[in-house]
């Protein structure tokens, strides 16, 4: 499932193993966004696979944002804790400190998830 | 002339030229044939002939030969012995014709030959003594022509005796005998005849023998086998078998043997072979004996022909009738095809020039030609006119339904102008009305294109008439929406006023303070908060979730917590006074929606200041105090936790970040400054190492300069790219002046 980008919101591809979010998100009105994805997304982690891979590479986002990206986690957390096997990796340019941190807060937040934070020179393919 | 005669012509003529060569080649064909046929019928009849002849000769004739003839007859011609007598005594023929004993002789020679003579082995048998007298003649019964042994018969030979004679110096010869009837009462006998002489021991010629037969019987015989009429011919003359039996020629064969004769004679040839074709009988004449010159003696050969001939007639007859048939058979089919093709395609023309005509209703005759199918030429040439002509009906119904609508759309435009007409006055009525006449004339006359193009016009110009109606209408209504905007923007305005009453006007005196507030859309979500009291100053700076009117709303409720939360007569850490709003902010958004899911409430810094203390603290809820000394340049970072969220416990306890003597300056911003983002496809957001680059870097260290400096580097990094977000940077330091503090009053502004 793929929702494209827009200018304010990320580009968002689902398929039952995995999670690839990438661009920048401010949009609007976020629920209004997040909703449909978060229903992809449980609809994703419903299945019999054992594990899930999410790759999220974001330039911005603001903080009605980041409640998106808490609920995101929260559901991964919960299939995690449901014994999927859960891979988180916020990827982010050596240069950008700001996701970085941003990565960082997010970690502090998760547990049952593999939480990696990855350097990245060029885009995810 | 018409393509369809021209072909039919041309067939016509192909067709008589294959006729004509088709008779040349037959009679070529014939003449060879014929030739061929002359040729074997000449060869047939020759060998047989000679063959008959020769084989007659052998078996009678031969056989009396001194040198080759049979055991017993070669005795008598030997003067050394007596085979008369068989003993070996003196030959007593020899002796009787030395002695001129002619009786005896005469006997002795009919001893020889009687039998064969009656027995018509031999027809005569002649003997002579050397001067030519007759010693002996003895002939046939059964005679036909005249009798040799006549008194009035005379043999060719009689004629050239002495080369006769000297004929036989070599012995025996074979030679073709005519003997002649000197009375004329018969018929000239011909005849194969051996002669030979008779010699004396000593070789010397005492007597000549003739012996002959006569060849009329073996003509009868040839004449049977090979089922023809033959007859004898002598330089002009001919002697035919009824000659010899006394009986009339039969008239044909008179007839036929003028013909051959006449023939021999105009071609020089006797030798020949041809067909008489008004007898129906093949001539044919060939030698009578090898030995004797065609010109001189030779035998006419009638073979009737006439059937051969009728059944070649017919032949030719039949195939004349076929070829004829045939021709005339395809003829006729051309003809026909011919015709019907081009009768349709004379169709298919009518039909064509009356659609030129503009008559669309001609069809093509349903019936089809001769031969024709579906799939034709012609046939696909009319279905191809005839899907024309459909198209051109469908074509034809189109454009009349087309002029039906125009002319009902021109009755409309024309009722509409001219009820736009009675709304008009004076001349301008006249002008549109008599308009509106021409255009009536125009559209309903001449062609359908003048028609259509005057339609046009009339459209266009109601059409200009209604567009400065509507444009009427429309500037009426986007002054409408001119005004509403106008309303809208001008309440924007006033609330942005209000925002800006709210921000704090004066600052305290021993502050220097320079602070740049930018909300996005003229109001924001973004405020800072001075609060000045004697012993002590509140500096807050806060980014209220969203922006905007709503960023606003939310700005007013956090500043007035602001400024509820303060305990000004107790001591109070700067993270106890940042809890306590927190606490005020989440109650007051929890009871106005219990089901409060979004992240309303700030981030941001607070910062008190304890002027007998000279100490300050800071709390700061995901955000920063940014302090510059001299070249250092340090970050204080908050909790990572905004202010009233829903994530957030009512009871959490902020940090108090304690700075015990603080000098330099400080710098509070909200994310407005840092996430300002480079305007790249992957932009990367301005960040917190870049003011601290900048506080470093920057070579005044005065609030002013500071705020002026970050401001110009943001703007720089941004581009063309629009603010995101409400944004306020606000740097302060403190005035070093211990007299300022002892007098410093509450300054400020209460809302």
């Amino acid at each position: 499932m793929i929702f494209e980008a827009s200018q304010r919101t990320p580009r968002v591809e689902l398929t039952p193993v995995s999670c690839l979010i990438r661009g920048e998100c401010y949009p609007e009105n976020i629920s209004e966004w997040s909703e449909p994805i978060l229903g992809a997304l449980e609809e994703c982690l419903g299945n019999d696979e054992t594990e899930f891979v999410v790759d999220i590479e974001l330039y911005y986002f603001n903080s009605s944002s980041a409640k998106f990206l808490f609920d995101f986690f929260e559901y991964l957390e919960e299939s995690a804790e449901g014994g999927k096997s859960v891979v988180i990796n916020w990827r982010y340019r050596a240069e950008d400190e700001t996701m970085q941190e941003a990565g960082e807060d997010f970690e502090e937040d998760i547990s049952a998830c593999s939480y990696n934070l990855v350097v990245v020179e060029q885009a995810v393919a | 002339m018409t393509i369809k005669i021209k072909m039919l012509l041309i067939i016509l003529v192909g067709i008589g030229l294959l006729f004509i060569a088709n008779i040349y080649s037959s009679l070529q064909t014939n003449t060879a044939h014929k030739q061929y046929s002359s040729e074997e019928s000449l060869t047939a009849h020759s060998s047989a002939w000679f063959s008959n002849m020769d084989t007659q000769f052998v078996s009678n004739l031969l056989a009396y030969d001194p040198a080759d003839g049979s055991e017993r007859n070669v005795g008598f011609w030997d003067p050394e012995s007596d085979a008369f007598a068989g003993s070996t005594g003196e030959n007593p023929l020899f002796a009787a014709i030395v002695d001129k004993d002619t009786e005896t002789a005469e006997g002795l020679f009919a001893q020889v030959f009687s039998d064969a003579i009656m027995e018509e082995q031999i027809t005569f048998a002649i003997a002579y003594d050397k001067r030519g007298l007759q010693l002996y003649c003895e002939s046939s019964l059964y005679l036909v022509g005249v009798d040799p042994c006549d008194e009035s018969a005379q043999p060719d030979y009689f004629l050239k005796f002495g080369s006769f004679v000297s004929s036989l110096e070599n012995g025996s010869v074979r030679r073709v005998t005519q003997i002649n009837d000197l009375s004329g009462d018969q018929p000239v006998s011909i005849n194969d005849t051996l002669v030979f002489p008779l010699m004396d021991s000593g070789e010397n010629l005492i007597a000549m023998v003739v012996v002959g037969r006569n060849v009329i019987d073996s003509l009868e015989q040839f004449s049977e086998n090979f089922e023809i009429e033959t007859a004898i011919a002598i330089g002009e003359r001919a002697l035919t078998v009824h000659d010899y039996y006394e009986e009339e020629r039969p008239p044909e064969l008179n007839k036929l043997i003028r013909t051959g004769i006449s023939h021999a004679v105009e071609n020089q040839t006797f030798s020949y072979s041809f067909v008489a074709e008004e007898q129906g009988t093949r001539i044919s004449s060939i030698p009578f004996s090898k030995e004797i010159r065609a010109s001189d003696l030779r035998i006419l050969i009638f073979d009737d022909q006439a059937e051969l001939l009728a059944a070649l007639q017919e032949a030719e007859t039949t195939a004349f009738i076929i070829f004829a048939t045939v021709s005339l058979t395809i003829l006729g089919l051309v003809f026909v095809m011919t015709t019907s093709s081009f009768n349709r395609i004379v169709d298919a023309i009518h039909l064509l020039e009356k659609m030129g005509e503009g008559d669309l209703s001609v069809e093509i005759p349903a019936q089809r030609g001769l031969f024709s199918s579906k799939n034709d030429e012609v046939s696909r040439l009319q279905n191809t006119i005839d899907d024309y002509r459909h198209h051109r009906q469908e074509a034809e119904v189109q454009r009349r339904d087309r002029a039906k609508r125009r002319d009902e759309r021109d009755g409309i435009m024309f009722e509409k102008m001219a009820a736009l007409a009675e709304q008009l006055e004076g001349q301008a009525r006249d002008l549109l009305k008599q308009e509106i006449a021409g255009m009536r004339d125009t559209v309903s006359s001449g062609t359908d294109e003048e028609k259509e193009r005057a339609s046009i016009e009339v459209m266009s110009k109601a059409f200009s008439r209604m567009s400065d109606e509507v444009t009427t209408l429309i500037d009426a209504r986007t002054h409408e929406l001119v005004a509403a905007k106008d309303e809208i923007n001008s309440s924007i305005r006033y609330a942005a006023k209000l925002q800006n009453a709210l921000l704090p006007k004066t600052m305290p005196g021993d502050f220097d303070i320079n602070v740049e507030w930018r909300p996005r859309d003229l109001v924001g979500g973004d405020i800072y908060f001075i609060k000045d009291f004697p012993d002590r100053v509140y500096i807050a700076v806060v980014d209220c979730t969203g922006h905007g009117v709503p960023g606003a709303f939310l700005s007013i409720i956090a500043r007035s917590h602001l400024d509820k939360a303060i305990d000004a007569n107790n001591y109070q850490s700067a993270g106890a006074y940042l809890s306590t709003v927190n606490e005020l902010l989440k109650d007051t958004l929890s009871r106005s929606d219990q089901k409060n899911t979004s992240e309303e409430g700030f981030d941001g810094g607070v910062c008190i200041y304890y002027r007998k203390q000279h100490k300050l603290e800071f709390a700061g809820a995901k955000s920063s105090i940014f302090n510059v000394n001299g070249i250092d340049a340090t970050e204080t970072t908050g909790d990572r936790k905004s202010v009233g969220s829903t994530r957030m416990a009512s009871d959490f306890t902020f940090t108090t970040h304690e700075i015990a003597s603080p000098t330099g300056a400080f710098v509070m911003l909200t994310d407005g400054i840092t996430d300002v983002m480079s305007p790249e496809e992957k932009p990367i957001a301005f960040g917190r190492r870049r003011v601290m680059r900048i506080l470093r870097e920057s070579p005044d260290k005065t609030p002013s300069t500071i705020v002026k400096n970050i401001m110009r580097s943001v703007n720089l990094y941004r581009g063309d790219a629009p603010f995101r977000d409400d944004l306020t940077l606000l740097a302060f330091s403190l005035i070093e002046d211990d007299s300022e503090i002892s007098t410093a009053s509450a300054v400020g502004e209460d809302p």
